[in-house]
C-alpha cells in the first residue's frame, strides 16, 4: 500500500532575480515500511525533496499525497499536526537540544501528543535501552559521542511510533563503523516497527544498504533500483 | 518542558544573561536612588518649613494673604491671645496654637544695614508649635521682653556675634519710624534660608509695643493631628475652622504657603517617568540584543522544535519567559542594590557642609543631606523591571516565530 504518492513535482528558489529550479518533474510511489535512499550529488534535490514530504516546506507545482491525503490541501496547523502524529525527523547534525537531557529529548514528541508521564517514562527507557543508550540516558547532548547522539536523534524520531521516518544524511558526520551501526539500528526497527524510512545520501555504502535506491541529477530522477542483496 | 527549557536556556551563557540583568539592575537602582533623594530633600523641606516658618494650619484677616511677604500691619488678627487659645481649646484636631506678628525691619550695625523681617514671637506659646527653641547655635531662645534673636546669615552680613547690639528700625500701624537698639541675646541657625538669611525674633509683647498694635498678631498657627503630607486631610480641617472662624478670617494650609517652593513635587515626578524612560530603553536594547544573539544562534534548534511539532505560540511563551527570568533577575538586583544606596544615603547621607560652605541653599533643606526609605516603590520598581523585560521580550519572539522549519534547517 502507498504512503506517499508524488506526481510531477516541481521546487523552485528564488534568489533576489536568481531563480534556482531545485526539482523539476519528480514522480515516486513510496510502500509502507520501505527502507529506501534518496542518494545523488550535492544541490540534487535531496534535501528539498525530504523537505516537501516531511510537510516543511511546500512544493511549486505538482502533488504530494499521503495515504491518499494531498498534503498541499492542508493548512498551515494541519501540516504541523500532521508531522507532530505521523512524521519523525533525523538530521545530519542531529539537532538535539543541547539543554536537554537524551530523556527529555526524546520525551518532547510525547508532551506535545499528551501522553501521561508515566506512560512517557516506560516507553523512552524501553527505548533509549533498545538503542544502546542505557547508560546515557540522562546525560546532555554534548557529554555523547556523535554516534550516541544519533541514536537519541533515532529514538526521538521513533518514539510516537511515526508513520514515516525522514533522514536527512544521517550518517554524514559520523565515522563509517558509527555510520554502519546507526544505519543497522535504522534497518533493526525499519523491520520490527514497520516503520517507511526515507534517507538521503551521497555515501555509497549507506545507498548500497538500502533496499530501494532513488538517484537524483539536477532535481530529476536519474534511476530508481531495487538493491537485491 | 518550556519552562524547562526556558530556564536552561538563559543559564545557557551565563555571563551574557549576567550583564544584561546587571545593565537592567544599576538602571532600576538608579530609580531607586533618585526617588529616594527626592522624597529626602522633600520631606526635609516639609520637616525644615513647619519647624521654623509656618505650621500645618495658619489662620490670617482676610484679604491679606496675597500680599503677607509686605508684611501688611493694617488688618491684623485683634485679640489674638484669645483667639489663638478658642482654637486650641475648641477644635480636637488642633494640638496647639501659637500668634506671631511679622513686620518689616531695617536692621543696622556699626559695619552694615540691611532689610529683613522681624517676628514676635510668644515665648509660652511658639515652642508648642515650632522648634525654634532647638536651633540656638549661640545664646538663648527669647525668654523675656528686650531679648532678640537673630538668623545666623544675617547676623554674619551684619558683621555681628552674640552680645553686640544691632539698631532695629520698623514703622509702626500708624506710619511712626521706630528705631530701639537690642543686644543680641541668641543666634538662631536652622536649615531655612527664609528664616537664616533675613530673620529676626523679639518677642510677642515687644513686637506689639513697638508696632502700636496692642493684643494684635499677623496670623495664627496651628499644629494639628495628622500627617503635614497628607494635604486633603488637612484642606479638610481648614474648610471646617474657616467656616466657624467666618467671612473675617482664611485658614491656609502649610503647602497653600510654599506652593511654588513645592512645585518640585511635581517636577520629582516629571524626573522619575524620565529616569523610568531610560530604564525602558536599557531594558529594550539589553533584553532585545540578547534574546536576538540567541535566536541567531539557535535558528536549527528552533527550526528542529518547529519540524517536531511546536507551534509558533510554544516557540514565543518559550522566548517570553526568558525574557521575563532575565528581567525577574535584572530586577531582583536592581532592588537589592538600590537598597543599599538607600540605606547608605538615609543613614550616613551626604554632608556637603564643606563642599557648600557659605552657600546658602535656596530651598529648606538641610546640608547634610539624607536619603528616604520608600519600600513601596522598590516594588513598584521591581515590578516595572521585570514586566518591561518580558513584554519586550515580544519583539525578538516575534522574530523567533518567523523562522520557517525548512530555512531554519538549512542553515544547520
Amino acid at each position: 500500500m502507498a504512503l506517499l504518492t508524488i506526481k510531477d513535482l516541481f521546487k523552485d528558489y528564488k534568489t533576489g532575480k536568481v531563480i534556482t529550479k531545485a526539482l523539476r518533474g519528480i514522480d515516486l510511489v513510496i510502500e509502507e515500511g520501505e527502507f529506501l535512499s534518496i542518494a545523488g550529488p550535492s544541490g540534487s534535490g535531496k534535501t528539498t525533496l525530504l523537505n516537501i514530504m516531511g510537510c516543511l516546506d511546500t512544493p511549486t507545482s505538482g502533488t504530494v499525497s499521503m495515504n491518499g491525503t494531498n498534503l498541499d490541501d492542508l493548512k498551515k496547523k494541519a501540516r504541523a499536526n500532521l508531522r507532530k502524529d505521523s512524521i519523525g525527523f533525523v538530521f545530519q547534525s542531529f539537532n538535539l537540544i543541547p539543554v536537554l537531557t537524551a530523556f527529555e529529548n526524546v520525551e518532547i514528541p510525547l508532551i506535545l501528543l499528551n501522553w501521561s508521564k508515566q506512560k512517557r517514562k516506560e516507553v523512552i527507557e524501553n527505548l533509549l535501552i533498545e538503542v544502546g543508550l542505557k547508560e546515557y540516558i540522562h546525560r546532555r547532548p554534548l557529554a555523547m559521542s556523535g554516534g550516541q547522539q544519533q541514536r537519541v536523534a533515532i529514538a526521538r524520531a521513533l518514539v510516537k511510533e511515526p508513520r514515516l521516518v525522514l533522514a536527512d544524511e544521517p550518517t554524514a558526520n559520523l565515522d563509517s563503523t558509527t555510520g554502519m551501526e546507526t544505519l543497522k539500528l535504522m534497518k533493526e526497527l525499519n523491520e520490527k516497527m514497520n516503520t517507511t524510512f526515507v534517507f538521503s545520501t551521497h555515501d555509497k555504502m549507506v545507498m548500497d544498504f538500502a533496499h530501494r535506491l532513488v538517484l537524483l541529477k539536477d532535481g530529476k530522477i536519474a534511476s530508481d533500483t531495487t538493491n537485491r542483496k | 518542558m518550556l519552562f524547562k527549557m526556558a530556564i536552561r536556556n538563559v543559564f545557557r551563557h551565563t555571563r551574557r544573561t549576567i550583564i544584561t540583568a546587571v545593565a537592567i539592575g544599576v538602571g532600576l537602582m538608579f530609580m531607586i536612588m533618585i526617588d529616594s533623594m527626592f522624597e529626602g530633600v522633600e520631606n526635609q523641606s516639609i520637616r525644615n518649613i513647619l519647624e521654623t516658618d509656618n505650621s500645618e494650619l495658619v489662620v490670617y484677616p482676610a484679604g491679606v494673604f496675597e500680599d503677607r511677604f509686605l508684611f501688611p500691619l493694617e488688618t491684623l488678627i485683634e485679640d489674638a491671645a484669645a483667639m489663638s487659645t478658642r482654637l486650641e481649646g475648641e477644635y480636637d484636631e488642633v494640638i496647639s496654637a501659637t500668634p506671631r506678628l511679622r513686620f518689616a525691619v531695617f536692621a543696622i550695625a556699626p559695619e552694615a544695614e540691611l532689610f529683613g523681617f522681624g517676628m514676635g514671637i510668644d515665648p509660652e506659646t511658639d515652642p508648642k508649635v515650632f522648634d525654634l527653641q532647638n536651633k540656638i547655635e549661640e545664646g538663648r531662645f527669647l525668654e523675656r521682653e528686650g531679648d532678640l534673636v537673630i538668623g545666623a546669615g544675617l547676623a554674619k552680613e551684619l558683621k555681628l556675634e552674640l552680645g553686640d547690639y544691632v539698631l532695629i528700625q520698623t514703622k509702626s500701624r500708624r506710619g511712626v519710624m521706630d528705631v530701639r537698639e537690642y543686644e543680641i541675646t541668641g543666634i538662631l541657625n536652622t536649615s531655612n534660608p527664609v528664616i537664616n538669611s533675613n530673620a529676626v525674633l523679639i518677642t510677642l509683647s515687644d513686637a506689639q509695643v513697638i508696632l502700636e498694635a496692642p493684643a494684635a498678631a499677623s496670623e495664627i498657627n496651628l499644629h494639628v493631628k495628622g500627617k503635614p503630607k497628607d494635604t486633603e486631610q488637612l484642606d479638610v480641617y481648614a474648610d471646617k475652622i474657616g467656616k466657624d472662624l467666618g467671612a473675617g478670617f482664611e485658614t491656609y494650609t502649610w503647602l497653600d504657603l510654599n506652593a511654588g517652593l513645592f512645585e518640585i513635587a511635581g517636577q520629582k515626578q516629571s524626573v522619575g517617568y524620565l529616569i523610568a524612560l531610560i530604564v525602558i530603553v536599557i531594558a529594550l536594547v539589553g533584553i532585545v540584543n540578547t534574546m536576538l544573539l540567541s535566536i541567531y544562534e539557535r535558528i536549527p534548534e528552533l527550526g528542529t522544535m518547529r519540524a517536531m511539532g511546536f507551534s509558533k505560540g510554544n516557540i514565543r511563551w518559550m522566548m517570553v519567559m526568558e525574557g521575563s527570568v532575565i528581567g525577574f533577575l535584572g530586577g531582583l538586583f536592581g532592588v537589592i542594590l538600590g537598597l543599599i544606596v538607600v540605606i547608605l544615603l538615609t543613614e550616613i547621607g551626604m554632608d556637603f557642609t564643606s563642599l557648600m560652605g557659605d552657600f546658602e541653599m535656596p530651598m529648606p533643606i538641610d546640608l547634610h543631606y539624607r536619603g528616604e526609605y520608600n519600600f513601596g516603590y522598590m516594588v513598584f520598581t521591581f515590578f516595572l523591571g521585570w514586566i518591561i523585560s518580558t513584554v519586550i521580550t515580544l519583539i525578538p519572539a516575534r522574530k523567533a516565530t518567523r523562522i520557517e522549519p525548512s530555512q531554519a534547517l538549512r542553515s544547520t
